[in-house]
């Protein structure tokens, strides 16, 4: 057997493993975490039906059809209405805004779906240059950070915490909410 | 000239709306007394597959698919189990365009009466938050000029309007409301938009806070937002001495620690949303309980300290502090007298106390701290739109829709905005 020259035998050729599942998770990870926790803070449903709600194909209700003296019949078909709302999302023209050329509805009306934009992608689509001096921008009134230190509560039971878990940084107060912690929210897991 | 003002505030929660003979030119001696409100959940909701239909004379003639509901419809809803939400505004900005129209047209043409085929004679006063990307406010004329075709409109920071409703021209309004917190400062009935701050928490945040901790650690409730929602509103409170009462919850038999009953829908006219368990009630074990001990104080805590949930700004009171110290001195003693809660969740029981205890320590102690609440605080930015229909003291900016139509939304930003420049 050959060992390598010049340098000194390591105890073994293959990589450790068991790191991944031991490793502290790292400053970005845990930031991303928190940013992702509070974003869905802002949800109307939970996750999976988020995102079924979240898609306009669900919602053709018209609110033209909705009044008693409307015209029976003619209702756009839901093909119609997702092969109209796709090609609307395609149409944009400069400055970010919708084409103004898009197609009216059947009723004379314009397809106001084609606004539609989360918040964030409105503001990173925006630039200083095109808002209006006097028109406030979102971050420039956001809370600035607070004077006082942040306090350490259970991750599990909302009381005072005294420990922190060793690999993602979450408080907890006690051994059976530490087990916890670590059998279901523990960010080794998720990170 | 229109004759006919609408009044909208398009809440992320509820729209409160208003309709009012304009009569902006000659103010009346006697303000006429305000109609009371029309609030609606501003959402959009699909009732869930095994959910009891609502009684089909509550939604009057209608063809659109079944179990879909809007606005006040989701009032009348007899079971609201599962039910999905459609939210048109996210952080307080509409995001979702079709459903904000939808929204509106019902209350328009359903709650309001208003012939929605020739509203040239009506003009509409609607609120939009400050901070809005210019998307957003494009997106906004579009919908007023073109969907609806209103014959003016006037978009006012709802701040400016809460300080009209309590009668004080200069005000800082705390607005903590269902998608964010916001201090703004109001001088002679106009908004100092730089100085203003906004905290980014609301109501919905607080229910979800809610329900994430009660699915983790006794029921799963995820999918019942709406139920969370009640319970959040009926048993959740601002603690004035919250390390305390924590204390207090942790022993097994204390004052704090209440029960809630979640609805049934198998049973017979089982209560759509539950209550809260009384001392003398009779259980027979068949029921869902929810125990609510330390959640009750600990979510509406991290609005006084949002680094409970991660969040790194400051909370509540400070808000109201930094948003005045970056305002001219010589305004600070005038604004310190005069601070003005609206908003939703200033419903929690203690909210009024906490924010007063929680403010005096960080002011110099040369100013008065005189803070105000209304009897409905929900309703504050509500009347004085109802006022500024009625007389001429509330500064509005109306764009008509002729300029929108010749010039396009870059004529009605300018003009908007053109006189804010000196601000910065």
């Amino acid at each position: 057997m050959k060992l390598p020259t010049g340098t000194r035998p390591t105890r073994t050729a293959r990589k450790r493993k068991v790191a991944s599942r031991v490793r502290q998770v790292d400053a970005t990870a845990l930031a991303a975490a928190r940013r992702r926790r509070l974003d869905a803070l802002e949800n109307d449903n939970h996750a999976a039906e988020q995102e079924t709600a979240a898609l306009a194909g669900e919602d053709e209700y018209d609110p033209d059809a909705d009044s008693d003296d409307a015209l029976v019949g003619g209702r756009a078909s839901k093909k119609r209405v997702a092969k109209r709302a796709r090609s609307s999302r395609g149409a944009r023209g400069a400055r970010g805004a919708p084409a103004r050329s898009a197609k009216p509805k059947r009723n004379g009306k314009r397809n106001i779906q084609r606004w539609n934009k989360t918040l964030a992608q409105a503001l990173e689509e925006e630039t200083p240059a095109s808002r209006p001096g006097g028109m406030v921008a979102y971050d420039e009134i956001e809370a600035r950070r607070s004077q006082r230190p942040s306090r350490p509560f259970c991750s599990v039971c909302g009381f005072r915490a005294a420990y922190t878990c060793t690999r993602c940084l979450v408080r907890f107060c006690s051994v059976p909410c530490g087990n916890l912690h670590n059998e279901t929210r523990c960010l080794k897991f998720t990170a | 000239m229109p004759s006919v003002g609408v009044f909208l505030d398009n809440g992320g929660g509820l729209i409160k709306a208003c309709q009012l003979p304009l009569s902006r030119t000659t103010a009346s001696p006697s303000p006429p007394p305000l109609p009371a409100s029309l609030t609606v959940p501003n959402a959009l909701g699909r009732l869930s597959k095994h959910a009891l239909p609502p009684p089909p004379e509550l939604l009057g003639k209608s063809r659109r698919p079944a179990g879909m509901l809007v606005g006040g419809e989701l009032l009348v809803a007899p079971d609201v189990t599962g039910m999905v939400l459609r939210r048109p505004v996210d952080r307080g900005v509409v995001a979702l365009w079709d459903a904000q129209r939808d929204v509106w047209a019902s209350v328009f043409s359903k709650q309001l009466g208003i012939d929605l085929d020739n509203p040239v004679d009506t003009a509409l006063i609607v609120t939009e938050p400050l901070g809005l990307p210019v998307h957003m406010r494009r997106a906004m004329d579009e919908l007023v000029f073109e969907e609806f075709g209103f014959a003016e409109c006037a978009p006012v920071c709802p701040q400016r309007l809460a300080a009209a409703g309590a009668r004080r021209p200069t005000a800082l309004i705390l607005d903590s409301g269902f998608s964010a917190t916001s201090a703004v400062p109001v001088v002679d009935g106009v908004e100092l938009a730089l100085c203003a701050r906004r905290l980014s928490l609301g109501g919905k945040a607080l229910t979800n806070i809610l329900k994430e901790t009660v699915s983790f650690r006794s029921v799963n409730l995820m999918d019942e937002g709406v139920v969370v929602e009640a319970v959040k509103e009926r048993l959740c409170y601002v603690s004035l001495d919250y390390h305390e009462e924590l204390a207090q919850c942790k022993k097994g038999e204390n004052r704090i620690r209440r029960e809630y009953v979640l609805p049934d829908m198998s049973r017979i006219g089982g209560d759509r949303l539950g209550h809260v368990l009384t001392e003398d009630e009779e259980t027979d074990g068949t029921e869902q309980i929810l125990p609510m001990n330390n959640e009750r104080i600990s979510v509406p805590e991290i609005l006084f300290n949002p680094s409970d949930v991660g969040l790194q700004q400051a909370g509540l009171a400070e808000i109201i502090f930094q948003a005045i110290q970056a305002c001219p001195e010589d305004l600070h003693a005038q604004l310190y007298a005069n601070v003005v809660l609206t908003g939703g969740n200033c419903k929690f029981g203690n909210f009024y106390q906490r924010v007063v205890q929680e403010l005096r320590p960080l002011v110099r102690d040369n100013y008065d701290v005189c803070v105000n609440m209304g009897d409905d605080p929900v309703l504050t930015t509500y009347q004085g739109g109802a006022r500024a229909l009625s007389d001429d003291h509330v500064p509005l900016n109306f764009v008509t829709k002729a300029l929108y139509e010749e010039n396009g939304s870059d004529a009605v930003l300018r003009q908007l905005y053109k006189d804010s420049d000196n601000d910065r």
